[in-house]
C-alpha cells in the first residue's frame, strides 16, 4: 500500500492544523486523522472546536463534557473498541471553550480584585463575540500549552469556524493590532499620568454618556494588564506556524466557492513561508454504477416509467462525479507539490462509521 | 402540509437579511435574491458587512469585483451595493447628533475618539449599525438585501441595541438605537431568511437560528433548503423504490435515495417550523431559468 504524505505527517510531526473554509468538513477530517495517527503513535489529542453532535457521540462524549469544554477527556475503552483503536494507545479529546481559557489567562494574570473589576464590566460579556479572533486566540493558547505539557505525542487542531480559511493564520497580527491600538496603550498602566492627561476624552464622554464612558474605561484599563502576556503569545504564535515539527492540511470540497477559498489559503501560505503539506478534498461524489438488468427488468414490468427516471437521475449523478473529479483533477495540476487527497461523501447515520470510513479514504489501511 | 410553487423573490419584504452557517450557499443566494429582485423591477440594494482582513470579497466575486464601495453604487440595471462600514456609521452618526459637518471633522479628527472608537468593542458594532440605518432609511430602495457572513453576526446586531440601551436609556444614542430597533423587529418591511442543506446537522442549525432569531424578535420569513439534490419521483416511486432497497443495500442508487430521503426529512423538519423554500442543486444560479423566481414552498 502506498503511503500518502498524509501518513508521514502523522508518523513523524507533533501538530497537524486542519484548516478550511466552512462547511467543508475539517472537523469531521480532524477527527479522521486523530483516528488514522492511533495506528501510528500511542498518545494523540485532537482538538474540537464545538463538535458537531454525530462526532461527539462517535467519541462518545457525554452532553455534560460537550457543554463545559476546559480539559481534554481521554476516550473510554468502550468507544476505543467501537473504533478499533488498541488498547494501548490512548487518544483524547479536547473541546475548546474560548471563556474558560480566557478566564483562565485572567485568573493567572491579574490580581483577583482585577480580574473581578474586568469580569464585571458589561463588555466582558460581550467580549468573545466581539474581539475578532478570540476564539482562535484561546484555541492556540491551548495548544501551546498542551505541546509544552509534552503528554502528548500528536496533537491534531481542528481550527474554528472562520469567514475565510486563512483567518486563523492572520490571528497573531490582528490580536497584536488591536492590543498595539492607541486606545489600549493610552490605558496601559505603564503609560504615566501626563500621556493620559494630554488626551482629552471630553468629546467620548459627551458623546456616550457618562456611564457607558466609564464602563468602556474599565474594561479597556484591566484589559490592558494582559496586554504583555497577549503581545508575547502572538510572537510566539507567529513562529509556531512555520516550525517543522507542525504541519498545515487544508480541507476542501469540489464545490467551486471552496476551490476558490482553497486557492486563496495556498497563494496566502506561501507568501508567509507557511508549507501546506496535503489538501483533503471532501465530499467526492462517486459515480454510480448502472442497476443490474436484472433488477431493472423487474421494475421495467411494474413501471416502465420508473425505469426511465431512475436512468435520468443515474445519469444526473454520474454527471455530478465527473464534475467532481475534474474540480480534483484541477486542484492536482494547480498544487504539484502537494498531496491532494480524496474523501468520499459519507451517507452512514452513525458517527462511528462516518469516521472508520473517512479515515480509510484518507489514509489507506496501515 | 401545503406545498405550492411561489416564487421566493416576490415573497421578500423591503429589508432582507440573508444568514446561515458557512458553506451553505448563503452568499450565493444572496446574490442570487438580489439579481433576480432587480430583474423584477425593483431598485435593489445589496449590502456586506466589510471584512477588515482586506480580501476580495465572496459576494462581489459574483458581480466580477473585488469589493463594495461604502457609497452605494450601482453595479447593474436596478442593482445597487454596498459595504457596511464602522467608521462611515459612526461619522453619519456624529454628523446627525452634531448637525455640522465641520464640527463631526474636528471631533472623527480628536485621536482620543478616533482611538476609543476604533479599539473599544461594541463601537465597532454600533458603526456597523448606523451605517445600516443609514440605508434602510433611504427610502429609494424598494429592497435591502443584506448578507451577514456568520450567523453570530446577525445575533451580535440584534442585540447590540438592548445591551447599549441598558447602559444608557436616554440621550442621542439611545433615540438611534430605537430607530434602528423599529426597523429590525418591523414584520412587515423585514425578514431574515436561514438558508440551510438538506443534511441532519445543517437542519438543526437552521432551527436553532431561528429559535434565537425569535427570541431577539427579529421576525423571520423562513428557511430557504439549498442544494436540494435531484429527485425525478413521486412519492409512490420513492416508496416502491424504498421496498426494494433491502434487496440492493449496496447499490449506488440507494445511495442517491438515501440523499432523497434526507431532502425529505430535512423538508418536514424544517416545514413544521417555519415556511420552507426548496432551492435546487445547480451549478450557476444566474444561468438557470427561473432559479430564484419559482421555487417550492411549504406552508405549515
Amino acid at each position: 500500500m502506498s503511503k500518502n504524505s498524509l501518513h508521514k505527517l502523522l508518523a513523524e510531526k507533533r501538530c497537524v492544523i486542519v484548516c478550511g473554509g466552512g462547511g467543508v468538513g475539517k472537523t469531521t477530517t480532524a477527527a479522521s486523522l486523530a483516528l488514522s495517527a492511533s495506528k501510528l503513535r500511542k498518545k494523540i489529542l485532537v482538538v474540537t472546536i464545538d463538535p458537531a453532535k454525530r462526532l461527539a457521540e462517535a467519541f462518545g462524549f457525554t452532553q455534560r463534557a460537550l457543554e463545559q469544554g476546559g480539559e481534554p477527556i481521554l476516550l473510554s475503552d468502550e468507544s476505543k473498541q467501537k473504533l478499533g483503536i488498541a488498547a494501548d494507545v490512548s487518544l483524547s479529546v479536547g473541546i475548546l471553550n474560548p471563556k474558560y481559557v480566557l478566564e483562565q489567562i485572567i485568573e493567572q494574570t491579574l490580581s483577583p480584585t482585577q480580574a473581578e473589576t474586568l469580569k464585571k464590566t458589561m463588555l466582558y460579556g460581550q467580549l468573545s463575540e466581539m474581539v475578532y479572533g478570540l476564539q482562535e486566540y484561546t484555541a492556540y493558547e491551548w495548544v501551546t500549552r498542551m505541546i509544552k505539557d509534552s503528554e502528548y505525542e500528536l496533537i491534531v487542531l481542528d481550527t474554528p469556524p472562520s469567514f475565510h480559511a486563512k483567518d486563523f493564520f492572520l490571528v497573531p497580527g490582528k490580536i497584536r493590532n488591536l492590543m498595539e491600538s492607541k486606545v489600549f496603550q493610552l490605558f496601559s498602566p505603564k503609560r504615566g499620568g501626563f500621556f493620559k492627561a494630554v488626551m482629552s476624552f471630553g468629546w467620548v464622554e459627551k458623546l456616550l454618556g457618562e456611564k457607558v464612558y466609564r464602563e468602556s474605561r474599565m474594561f479597556l484599563e484591566t484589559f490592558s494588564l494582559l496586554r504583555d502576556r497577549i503581545l508575547d503569545r502572538c510572537d510566539l504564535l507567529s513562529k509556531f506556524f512555520t516550525q517543522n515539527e507542525v504541519a498545515v492540511v487544508a480541507v476542501s470540497t469540489p464545490e467551486s466557492s471552496a476551490m476558490f477559498e482553497l486557492e486563496g489559503l495556498s497563494r496566502f501560505l506561501t507568501e508567509r513561508s507557511i508549507h501546506l503539506e496535503a489538501v483533503v478534498v471532501n465530499q467526492v461524489e462517486q459515480s454510480s454504477s448502472a442497476l443490474p438488468d436484472d433488477e431493472l427488468a423487474a421494475l421495467e414490468t411494474m413501471s416502465s416509467d420508473l425505469v426511465a427516471k431512475i436512468k435520468k437521475l443515474e445519469l444526473h449523478q454520474e454527471k455530478r462525479a465527473e464534475k467532481a473529479m475534474l474540480a480534483v483533477e484541477k486542484c492536482r495540476a494547480k498544487y504539484p507539490g502537494i498531496d491532494i487527497v480524496c474523501a468520499p461523501m459519507v451517507y452512514d447515520a452513525d458517527g462511528f462509521s462516518i469516521l472508520k470510513k473517512t479515515s480509510d479514504a484518507i489514509i489507506p489501511t496501515i | 402540509m401545503e406545498t405550492t410553487e411561489q416564487s421566493l423573490v416576490s415573497n421578500l419584504k423591503r429589508i432582507n437579511m440573508i444568514s446561515g452557517k458557512g458553506g451553505v450557499g448563503r452568499t450565493t443566494m444572496a446574490a442570487t435574491l438580489a439579481k433576480a429582485s432587480a430583474k423584477e423591477g425593483k431598485k435593489t440594494l445589496l449590502a456586506e458587512l466589510e471584512d477588515d482582513s482586506g480580501w476580495d470579497s465572496p459576494l462581489a466575486r459574483h458581480f466580477g469585483r473585488k469589493h463594495f464601495p461604502i457609497e452605494p453604487a450601482q453595479i447593474e440595471k436596478n442593482l445597487y451595493a454596498v459595504t457596511l462600514s464602522a467608521p462611515a456609521g459612526q461619522e453619519n452618526f456624529l454628523n446627525s447628533f452634531l448637525k455640522l459637518s465641520s464640527i463631526t471633522h474636528m471631533v472623527m479628527g480628536n485621536q482620543g475618539v478616533k482611538w476609543f472608537l476604533d479599539g473599544a468593542p461594541a463601537f465597532k458594532e454600533m458603526g456597523y449599525f448606523y451605517h445600516l440605518l443609514m440605508m434602510l432609511k433611504d427610502t429609494q430602495y424598494e429592497r435591502i438585501i443584506l448578507d451577514l457572513p456568520a450567523t453570530g453576526h446577525l445575533i451580535g446586531l440584534a442585540r447590540l441595541p438592548n445591551v447599549l440601551l441598558k447602559m444608557m436609556p436616554i440621550g442621542a444614542i439611545a433615540e438611534k438605537l430605537r430607530e434602528g430597533q423599529s426597523y429590525f423587529y418591523d414584520k412587515r418591511q423585514t425578514a431574515a431568511w436561514v438558508v440551510t442543506l438538506p443534511q441532519s446537522l445543517p437542519v438543526s442549525e437552521a432551527i436553532e437560528l431561528k429559535e434565537s432569531l425569535n427570541k431577539e424578535q427579529i421576525p423571520v420569513g423562513g428557511y430557504v433548503l439549498n442544494r436540494a439534490p435531484f429527485n425525478p419521483f413521486t412519492v409512490e416511486e420513492e416508496a416502491v423504490l424504498e421496498s426494494m432497497s433491502s434487496k440492493s443495500k449496496t447499490h449506488k442508487l440507494m445511495i442517491d435515495l438515501e440523499r432523497i430521503r434526507r431532502l425529505r426529512e430535512a423538508e418536514k423538519r424544517l416545514s413544521e417550523s417555519g415556511p420552507l423554500w426548496v432551492a435546487p442543486e445547480t451549478d450557476n444560479p444566474f444561468e438557470e431559468e427561473g432559479f430564484g423566481f419559482r421555487v417550492q414552498k411549504f406552508t405549515p
